[in-house]
Formats: structure tokens, sequence, C-alpha cells
């Protein structure tokens, strides 16, 4: 009989990357190794659980830019173009490595997995993953929740509460487009909470969503089980607390699993280590190298001195780590359940893109994860809120605090030099979308002038990711964030006058509503 | 040039008595009895140092944003567009943003708080999506219109960061400014610009019934500002105003009100519930790491049982203490070789698809030892037979480091 239940949540987020007007475009791979290295792994580990008769529940955001570029058909045919070069780099790979055997076995691998990826991908889904997620959605192993429209931080938006709602609005309305069904529950974007986003939430037809752990840990009046059960906002909404434990052992790139001696190194990719004439076809076409997912060696320590992959072993460790976390979860759940005098219910979020993308090992590490606990407890099982809130529908009540699960548990990372510039920006350009919908709130805007209206509300919701805060922070790819922020920016305000002065340039909106297409179906009304 | 000179005159305009406070507030230490030209000297002297220091300070930034390797750009020539000429304002000037960047820790040793998550690990991981190759940008940046100086309209807006600091930004316009030098009439040349921030907890705001307030100094061209209020879980208003000498307040804008965030956990205890050993509760919920989980876990791990990760430093054998110097050699070998087309050629017993031309070209990758490559073509007939082999051999010695004469490893 289970004493607690675990809630894996899996938050799988990329910002709407699309560059019709480029032939080749660097950051559209951001796209392109996410699909091969995590979800479509991801659909795999899904279709043997089901295959096998393993009982699972899993909770994925899928986050609207994401489910947009997976939809959209000229990503999809550049991914498999993409994936084209990278089998035939594979194939060459085997010849190149003929005379040694560790890596030969590797570039065999490596050349088998990704003929499998192409087939899961073109055949098997119709170059549309979302119909697989959907499919385990309706079969009922994985709840699939939405995030904000274009995963904006909402604790620095909500100056206007009206932009607020437009972000859960659109985010809503375009999950119902996609899986046929209202979303019960959100990922708020980096877990960015603040009192009153409840409300919105809560007229937005949206039950329960999740904090960071201080979230609720400092909420009013103090929450009697810690982050072991959610409390309800009083707008009736549920918050659900990540539990920091069970995180640790996977996030942690020292102490925690991903940082094993046997796994994959992310850094030793054959797109550098190569002779620049061989991988030329294969990287960056001005020469600069980047990452090809071919990747020869493994962790082995704190030394620049690799040694070669071990498939075999790495597998063996995974399977290891999933006994050790499995039975770590087990005592944790026992002792709360002692403690407490009732089930605890473990929040244990990640990054989708940590399994595969970054730790190589993590869905073979979910897979044997599952199964165990299916087959070799009985201490827990796993859940979902939805789940626990059926089961459970009398909770404390209790308003959970500003917070969220960027560095430091505030709104740091997105409002510090680096990127402090923007806000009166997007503020600005927020206000001035109110006013145009308030403006034009009859039904009878005539066809150019609606076209205009929605494609501003567009230009906004793009300007707002917190991914361009982001990335100018940390500093991977600074240029093209600010240009994203720039580019956006400059489009909205030239369309807000042109609106305002009825004088639109037809030629010039075609060209942009072409490149900045996200929800095709947005109404600007949602603003008013 | 033109304005070193015209700083000069200024300078050499002020009494002695002028120079030496000027000296005193540089913090230079200057004999009383020292000739003007000396006191001007040495002002200059100091002049100078301050100017090298920020050319350094600003070299040290951009190189601190560029990646090892990478020379320092050469100053691109500016396109920007010169702002509109306004008539000279106190502040809010299009000059360089002041940007005020504080690191800050919340100190743990408070009552009642737990040690936060602070996610840098989560950070860094997270950062991986966004990673495509180490250099950064490897195309050149297309050049992108500015973005709008100013919007023209009057307005001040409050974020709040954390429970410790807020953010604030502003615009105000000529016409705003025109209102309070009217209101100051001759005091005008007596006023300074300030932040104004208000304790409004709990409160309906309307100008005068604040908890508190203090007052910001704002320097000269400042759009911006970062507050430290230090105050979690309260509601703060910001206005941006003038004042005078004699202490006449004009406010230019006012903001919405923010609320800083909780740092601790709430004393409201429901009554309705029982406590339940309250503080373990906490002690697991929070900020806990790997290997410091519940006291029962600790006593398992201790017992030795399997966590499969691995510890210990391995020290690589080509690197010195204290330096990251490294140098790696590789070969590989390319065979290539031609036959009429249509012949079929076999290399170490696999056969080689043949261009269009009758040529091949075969990649290899090797370590150390001797590899004989066989190779056989068969002419299109099927009646003759050729072949060729070829031995290669590799051997790599690699020499142990060298420091130069005198310096130790």
């Amino acid at each position: 009989m289970p004493k607690g239940t675990l809630c894996l949540v899996l938050h799988a987020h990329l910002p709407y990357v699309r560059h019709p007007e480029h032939e080749y475009f660097l950051e559209e791979d951001w796209l392109f190794e996410a699909i091969t290295e995590t979800y479509i792994p991801l659909l795999d580990v899904y279709e043997g659980l089901v295959r096998d008769k393993v009982p699972f529940k899993i909770t994925m955001s899928l986050t609207p830019p994401l489910i947009s570029m997976l939809t959209d058909p000229l990503l999809q045919s550049r991914y498999v173009r993409h994936l084209d070069k990278l089998i035939e780099l594979a194939s060459k790979e085997i010849d190149r490595t003929r005379w040694q055997k560790e890596f030969n076995d590797l570039a065999l691998m490596y050349h088998s997995k990704l003929n499998q990826a192409r087939n899961i991908f073109v055949n098997q889904y119709k170059n549309n993953l979302i119909n697989g997620f959907k499919k385990f959605q309706d079969l009922g192993g994985l709840e699939i929740i939405t995030c904000g429209a274009t995963h904006g931080f909402l604790p620095l938006m909500s100056v206007n509460r009206n932009a607020v709602r437009a972000q859960i609005q659109v985010a809503v309305e375009h999950y119902e487009q996609h899986f046929g069904r209202p979303p019960k529950g959100i990922w708020l974007p980096e877990c960015g909470f603040e009192p009153g986003i409840d409300e919105v939430l809560k007229e937005c037809g949206i039950r329960y969503f999740y904090t960071e752990a201080h979230g609720v840990l400092h909420a009013t009046p103090r929450p009697k089980y810690g982050v072991y059960a959610p409390i309800y906002c009083r707008s009736g909404v549920a918050a659900f607390a990540r539990d920091l434990e069970s995180s640790k052992q996977v996030w942690s790139a020292e102490e925690g699993y991903p940082g094993d001696y046997d796994y994959r190194e992310f850094y030793r990719d054959i797109g550098f280590d190569l002779d620049l004439d061989y991988i030329k076809p294969y990287i960056h076409s001005s020469g600069v190298r980047i990452n090809t997912g071919i990747k020869y060696y493994r962790i082995t320590g704190r030394t620049n001195n690799k040694q070669p992959y071990n498939l075999h072993a790495a597998m063996e460790k995974a399977a290891s780590h999933a006994g050790n976390f499995m039975f770590n979860r087990e005592k944790q759940i026992e002792y709360l359940n002692q403690l407490l005098g009732r089930d605890p219910f473990i929040v244990a979020p990640y990054d989708a893109e940590l399994f595969g993308h970054w730790w190589y090992e993590g869905p073979d590490f979910l897979n044997y994860f599952i199964r165990k606990t299916a087959f070799d407890q009985n201490m827990f099982k796993l859940g979902t809120a939805v789940d626990y809130l059926q089961a459970n529908p009398r909770n404390q009540v209790a308003t959970p605090s500003m917070s969220s699960w960027g560095h430091k548990g505030f709104c740091e990372v997105w409002l510090e030099g680096s990127n402090d510039w923007i806000y009166p920006h997007l503020h600005m350009a927020a206000d001035r979308m109110v006013q145009l919908s308030k403006q034009f709130s009859g039904n009878g805007i005539s066809g150019l002038k609606k076209r205009a209206l929605n494609q501003a509300a567009r230009e906004l919701l793009l300007a707002q990711s917190s991914d361009w805060a982001f990335i100018m922070k940390t500093g991977t790819m600074v240029p093209y964030a600010v240009k994203r922020t720039k580019d956006h920016i400059l489009r909205f305000n030239r369309l807000y006058e042109e609106i305002r002065q009825d004088k639109i340039n037809e030629n010039w909106l075609k060209d942009v509503e072409s490149k900045d297409n996200i929800f095709p179906k947005i109404d600007y009304h949602v603003y008013a | 040039m033109a304005k070193k000179s015209q700083n000069n005159n200024e300078l050499r305009g002020l009494s002695k008595t002028e120079l030496l406070k000027l000296a005193k507030s540089k913090k230079l230490k200057i004999n009383p009895a020292a000739k003007k030209e000396e006191i001007l000297g040495k002002l200059d002297a100091v002049k100078k140092l301050e100017k090298l220091k920020k050319l350094v300070q600003t070299k040290k930034r951009i190189a601190g944003k560029l990646p090892k390797g990478v020379p320092l750009p050469l100053p691109a020539k500016s396109k920007k567009k010169k702002p509109a000429k306004r008539k000279p304002l106190r502040m809010a000037l299009p000059a360089a943003k002041i940007r005020r960047k504080k690191t800050f820790e919340i100190p743990a040793s408070t009552q009642n708080r737990i040690p936060l998550h602070t996610g840098k690990e989560e950070e860094e991981i997270e950062e991986k999506k966004y990673f495509v190759s180490p250099s950064g940008e490897p195309r050149p940046a297309e050049p992108v219109e500015e973005l709008p100086h100013g919007y023209g309209v009057n307005r001040i807006v409050l974020l709040a960061r954390d429970p410790e600091w807020l953010f604030s930004y502003w615009e105000v316009t000529p016409d705003r400014v025109e209102a309070a030098r009217r209101f100051f009439e001759s005091e005008w040349g007596t006023t300074r610009s300030i932040l104004r921030v208000y304790d409004v907890s709990n409160i309906k705001f309307n100008g005068s019934n604040a908890h508190s307030h203090f007052d910001i100094e704002l320097s000269g061209n400042a759009r911006n500002w970062y507050i430290r209020v230090s105050k979690p879980d309260c509601s703060f208003i910001v206005e941006i105003g003038i004042v005078s000498k004699s202490g006449k307040y004009f406010m230019l804008a006012r903001s919405n009100a923010a609320r800083t965030p909780r740092s601790r956990m709430s004393d409201v205890i429901d009554e309705e519930w029982m406590s339940i050993d309250f503080d373990r509760i906490y002690a697991l919920s929070g900020g806990l790491r790997v290997g410091a989980s519940s006291a029962q876990m600790r006593r398992l791990i201790e017992q030795g049982l399997p966590l499969g990760i691995s510890s210990g430093y391995v020290s690589s054998p080509v690197k010195i203490k204290g330096r990251n110097f490294w140098f790696v050699l590789d070969a590989e070998l390319i065979v290539y070789g031609a036959t009429e087309p249509g012949a079929q050629v076999k290399v170490q017993g696999k056969r080689v698809k043949l261009r269009p031309d009758g040529t091949f070209s075969l990649r290899y990758a090797f370590t150390d030892g001797v590899e004989q490559i066989t190779a056989a073509a068969q002419s299109a007939d099927g009646i003759e037979e050729r072949a060729i082999t070829l031995d290669v051999s590799r051997k790599t010695v690699e020499k142990s480091p060298k420091l130069k004469e005198g310096l130790r490893a």
C-alpha cells in the first residue's frame, strides 16, 4: 500500500526561433538538438512503457512557443534536412573509425540512433511530435500542462494586469487548439509567482500551478505540511511546491547523477575536435565550429584527458542511479509519512532538456526509474497534481509569497545591469496594446486594421519572452537576444503608429506576418 | 583637447583657497604654503590618473564580456543619431546610463530564515539549452536600429526585485520640468533632483500619509535606479521630484505601488491546525543539499549504500600546478587512389565506392601501432586484377613539459 506520491514534472521549453529569411539559421539548432536528444528519446521511452504495460504518470509542460515550432512545417522540414546531414556524417564516421573499435562502436551507435530518430519523427509521428505527446496524454500516462504564451516572466509584467492575463489566455486557447481540451494546470514561466497571479489563473480556468519551495514555505499563514502538500490560494487555485531534496540529486552538476564519470561528456563533440576540412559541411557555414551531437568521450574525471565513452558502462550506471533514486524516495516518503501522519506529495520538477541534451543518459535513467518504481517497490507511486486534488479536495488555505526558481529565488536574473533596459519598452508596449484593444473594441474592425492589431499583439508577446533577459544575463548568445528584443519592440512601435494614423503599409505588414507567425488565431481583444 | 584647456582655465580662475579646497576633496596632500602653480600641477596629474583608471576599467569590462582569445573590438564608428536638443534639464538627459550594479546576499543569520535554494546549478544547466559554440556569436552582428530614447510620456515605474531591493525607471517630459521651474521661481538655482521612497504598507496613499519615507539624491543623468529598502513584505511607492535648499518639494511623477516579497516564514499560524514537529518539517523542506537529507537518510548513507557517484580528483598528467596551458596533437590518414571508372575496388577486404571519374579517397583515425592497408582493383570486364599494399606506422612521444629557465614547476 503506497504511503506517498511522487510527482515528476518535465518542463519543455524553447523560445520561438524561426527565420524563413535565412536558408540556415544558427539558433534554430537549439530546437533540432532538443528534438534529437530529448523529445524523441522521451517519446520513445513512453512508447516502450505503454508497449510493456508499465503503469506510469508523468506531468509535462509544453510551452506554446515549443508547440508552435514543433507543428510548423518549415521547421519540421528543416529538422529532417538537419537530421539527414547528421546521418550522413555518422556514416562517414563509421568508415573513419574503422581501425579503432571503441570509437567505431560508438559511430555505429550514433548511426543507428539517428536513423531510429528519423523513423520516429517522419514515419511514426508524421513530422509532428505533438501527435505523440497528445497520444500519451489521451492514453492516460502523461498529463500535459501549459505555460505562459511566450514564457514571459510574470512578476515583472504585473504592473499591467491585462498583459499578464493575455499571456495566460493566449496560452490556454493555443493549448485547446492542439490538445482538444482546456489545460487543467500551468507551469508558470520560471515559477515566477506573485500574489494576484493566481486570480488571473482562475479567470482563465486554470486549477493549479507550481512554485519554488519558498513560494509555499513563506506563505501566509504558515503551511502546516511544508512543501509536502499543496495549499489553496484565497482564489481557490492550488499551489504545489518543489521538493528540494529530490531535485538536488538530479540537478547538481557536482554531486548529482549527471556528473558521474561514466556518463557522456557534453563538451567533447566532433564538431570541435576534428579536422576542419572534414567537418566543415556539418558545422556553421562560416567555419565556426558548433555541436553536432556526436560525442565520443566520457566525463572520466576532473581532467582534460577524457577517455572513450562506453555505452554499456553508462547504461549500467544509469540503472544503478535509477535504483538509488528510487531507494531515496522510498526512504524519504516512509519517513515523512510517519512524521506528518498523512501521505506526502513530493513534487520533482526538471527542465525536460536536462534529460538527453545535457545528461545524455537521462531518458534511460527515467526509463529504468519508472519501471523499477512500478515493479520493485511499494512505498510510493507516481502521480499527478490532478490525482491529488481529486483524492484530497480539502487543503489548507494560504497566500504563497513572491518567488521564482531562478538564481537567488526572486527576480534578479531578469532584472539586473545587463537586461534592466528592456522594461521601459516592454511596459510601454503593453500599455499601448491595452489602449489599442480598448480603442478598437468593437467587432467591426476592417480586415487590414484587424491584421495589424493582431500582429501588434504577436510582437508584444514575442518581445516578452523571458529567454531574452535570461540570455543577456548569462551571456551565451547575447547579441541574438538583444536583436530579438529590439526587433519586436520596433515592429510593435511601428504597427502602433501606423494603426493610430490609419496608414498601414500592407507590404510591410505581410512581411512581418510571415516572419513572426506565432499564434495564427490570436485575437487582440484578449488585451482589453 | 579643447575641453581640457577650458577646464584648466576654469581652475586657473579660482583663488588659491578654492584650489586647496578642491585638492582636499580629492584627497591630495598639499602644503598650504605651496604656490598656485604647484597646486594646479598636482590637480592636473590627478585628473590624468582618473582618466587612465576609467579607461582600464572600461577595457576590463569589455574584456570580461568577451571570451578569451578574441581581441578587443576596435571602437566602432558611432552611427548614433544625436538626440534632439532639449532645454538643459537637471536629469534624464540622454547621456550614458548610470548602472548601479550591486551584488547582494540574503544574510542567513536572521531568526526564522531558512537557507534559500539559490538555483545556481539549475541556471548553469538551463543556459546549455542556448549553447551552440563556446566562441559566442559566430557571425558578424547585423546593425540594429536603436530603440526610442523616450516615449514622451511623463512617468515613473517601480518594480520589486527581491526582499531587499526595488528597481525604478522614469521619464520626465520638458513641460513637467517647466512646471517645476515655475513652482520654484527664484529658488530654482538651489534645487536638486531626488527619488522619494515611501513605505505605504497597507495604506491607501494620498501623498502625505505614508508610514515613512527617505530621499535618494540622483546624479545628473540617471534614468533608473536600484533602491535598497531592506524591508521584506512591505509596499512602496516612489516619486521623482525636485527639492530646493529650503526644503520645498515638487513632485514630477508618482509610481505604482510595489511590494517586496517575504524573506522568511510567516508568523501567522492557523489556530485550527496542530503543530506537528514543525521545525523538522522545515529543515526537510528547505534548502537541503545532497548528503544532508533527513537524519535517517544520513545514517543509511553512512552504512555504505551504493550511490554510484565517483569522487576524488584525478589530475591530468600534462598540467603543471597552477597553470592552464595545454597542447594536443593528433593525426589521421587519408588514402586515395584511382582506377578506370567501372572497376571494382576493395580495401582491406571491404568494397569501396568509386566516384564517376574512377577516383576514391578514404579517411582513417588510428592510434599508435602499425596498420597494413591492402587494396585490390579488378577491371570492369572481370579479367584483370591489381593489388597494392601500404604499411603505415604511428608512434607518439610526448615530452615532459619544459619551463623557462629559472622557474620551478
